[in-house]
């Protein structure tokens, strides 16, 4: 079953292939077409992570195309489809990525509408594009896999621009507000509804059960009344150095059978960047909080931030080959980091997640690259019960190879 | 934290000792159509134009940019104005198109291609060999 899965994949990518140069087509600058396609496999020890990996799976592609349309100098709309598969979620559907209008006034003040990439850290808006950045996984802390079908884009719109500072370098901002429309598919879902069957599950086992909740439900669902934020990316006149910060707020409303349970609240989200190349050496570094809310059946659940950092250096040892090696924190509470305290015995049992990654980054030449990776993690913060239902394990590895086209 | 960062400095103490040295490039100069008024331009200003940040002339025009991607040119445009890699300038280009953000510059061959290019195009500005100046188009001085 599975390999006929890989077959339709490789058969869907050459025939998507064989009809173009291989180069994009782009007609006279007013039309681009582009695309890509990538297929990887994913293994893992200790635990499952993102899908059913301890078996290892091959269920792990992206496919995507993307079409771009300058009607003038400062006007272009544009929109990529894509489709992916991890594990058992994305089932190859295809769905609207990013698809906007826009309008750039001046190079200092410009306008997108429609659903707009959410511009995150350094490379929140490049998630899907598994040949533009060096290691298959972005660091987990800042850029939650897990999170991916839902923090990606937003309806809405954003204002953005490039301002030169003269002799102070230039810097790149972006204002945006809009609302996320959360799949009811998606691993986010489907984990959700498991979190509030076991809380209910462990309503009925405690020594004082409330009897006005109910013992289980067979749905949910979780609206987003609002999310705005701000990036900006400050160019300072030292040669390939970037700073940056960047801030969202939102508010979600959850429901269970059609009834409102609670609320989720990101209070104040913030990450600030830092990237740095130097010749054959790149450097990215950032650090981020997640001050959050949540609320379920009256009860807060959970109230303060996440702390989460990562440090990632590349060594380009010719212009095609990569090496990279990262290492990456988080811990769910800033405030409370006693391992006792978090350790139910069950899920989560440890509040942190400690990874050491090691990554090689091949291009074979401008169409190409094939990568692979290898994660040794201390930590199983940010892993899902959904995939473990047995409970998690604290030491673990996880590794995959990938293989990317793109035109 | 003192731990991993301790092996990060290590790790990037090595890098640094095995690091490459440079190599012989082509001398690359940026050109423009003879009807654009400008003799010359800052190198922040050229890094700008060709990062798609600055995307009109002072005149207000659109401003036209191709990239040449005939190897040796490309990678010393990278190295010498960019001060990036091949690599990273490609990347940087493809950001452009995978996330929306935009419609990266057109690309082109040679040297050539660009001239032709330029030569035609009132507001374009590309880059070429040095020895390959012709009277079809005129030197954009970085200053």
């Amino acid at each position: 079953m599975q390999l006929k899965k890989i077959t339709i994949i490789i058969l869907a990518i050459f025939t998507l292939l064989l009809p173009m140069p291989l180069a994009a087509y782009d007609l006279n600058e007013k039309i681009q077409l582009h695309g890509f396609a990538s297929q990887g496999y994913l293994d893992s020890s200790g635990n499952n992570f993102l899908s059913d990996s301890l078996g290892g799976t091959f269920d792990f592609n992206e496919i995507g195309v993307n079409l771009n349309v300058r009607f003038t100098d400062k006007l272009r709309f544009g929109g990529q489809i894509m489709s992916r598969k991890m594990g058992n979620y994305g089932d190859n559907r295809i769905r609207l990525d990013w698809g906007l209008v826009d309008y750039r006034f001046q190079d200092w003040a410009g306008v997108r509408l429609g659903k707009v990439k959410i511009p995150l850290g350094l490379y929140n808006t490049e998630r899907d594009s598994d040949f533009l950045r060096p290691m298959i996984f972005l660091p987990q802390s800042i850029y939650d896999e897990t999170r991916r079908d839902t923090w990606l884009a937003q309806w809405g719109g954003e204002l953005y621009g490039n301002v030169a500072l003269d002799a102070f370098g230039d810097f790149d901002y972006k204002l945006f507000y809009g609302r996320i429309k959360y799949e009811g598919d998606s691993v986010y879902h489907d984990s959700t509804l498991a979190n509030i069957n076991r809380r209910l599950a462990d309503n009925l086992t405690s020594p004082n059960p409330d009897p006005l909740l109910p013992s289980h439900i067979n749905q949910c669902d979780r609206d987003n009344d609002y999310l705005y934020g701000a990036n900006l990316i400050y160019s300072p006149p030292i040669e390939n150095l970037r700073l940056g910060i960047s801030y969202v707020s939102q508010k979600d409303t959850s429901y269970a059978d059609n009834v409102k349970i609670g609320e989720y609240k990101t209070n104040s989200y913030f990450v600030f960047s830092l990237e740095y190349a130097w010749w054959n050496l790149s450097l990215s570094a950032e650090y981020g909080e997640n001050d959050r809310t949540q609320t379920l059946y009256d009860v807060t659940t959970f109230d303060g931030p996440n702390q989460a950092w990562y440090v990632m250096l590349t060594y380009s040892a010719t212009d095609r080959l990569g090496f990279s090696v990262l290492y990456d924190e988080y811990w769910k509470d800033k405030y409370n980091k006693d391992y006792s305290i978090h350790a139910s015995g069950r899920y989560n049992s440890t509040p942190w997640r400690k990874d050491w990654g090691f990554g090689v980054r091949y291009d074979i030449n401008e169409n190409w690259t094939v990568k692979g990776e290898w994660h040794i993690v201390d930590g199983s913060a940010l892993l899902l019960e959904f995939f473990n239902p047995d409970g998690t394990e604290r030491y673990w590895q996880y590794g995959a190879v990938k293989a990317s086209f793109n035109f | 934290m003192g731990k991993p960062l301790k092996t990060i400095m290590l790790l990037l103490l090595l890098m640094l000792y095995g690091a490459p040295g440079s190599c012989l490039a082509a001398e690359i100069i940026l050109v423009v159509n003879h009807d654009n008024p400008l003799t010359g331009i800052t190198w922040r200003a050229a890094e700008r134009i060709f990062l798609s940040k600055k995307t009109e002339w002072t005149q207000g025009e659109h401003i036209h940019v191709v990239v040449n991607n005939e190897p040796e040119v490309y990678a010393s445009f990278c190295r010498d104005i960019l001060k990036k890699t091949s690599l990273q300038y490609l990347l940087y280009r493809k950001k452009m198109l995978f996330n929306g953000s935009g419609i990266p510059p057109r690309v082109m061959n040679n040297d050539e291609e660009v001239k032709d290019f330029v030569a035609s195009a009132k507001d374009a500005i590309g880059f070429i060999r040095q020895e390959s100046l012709d009277s079809r188009v005129k030197l954009l001085v970085i200053r």
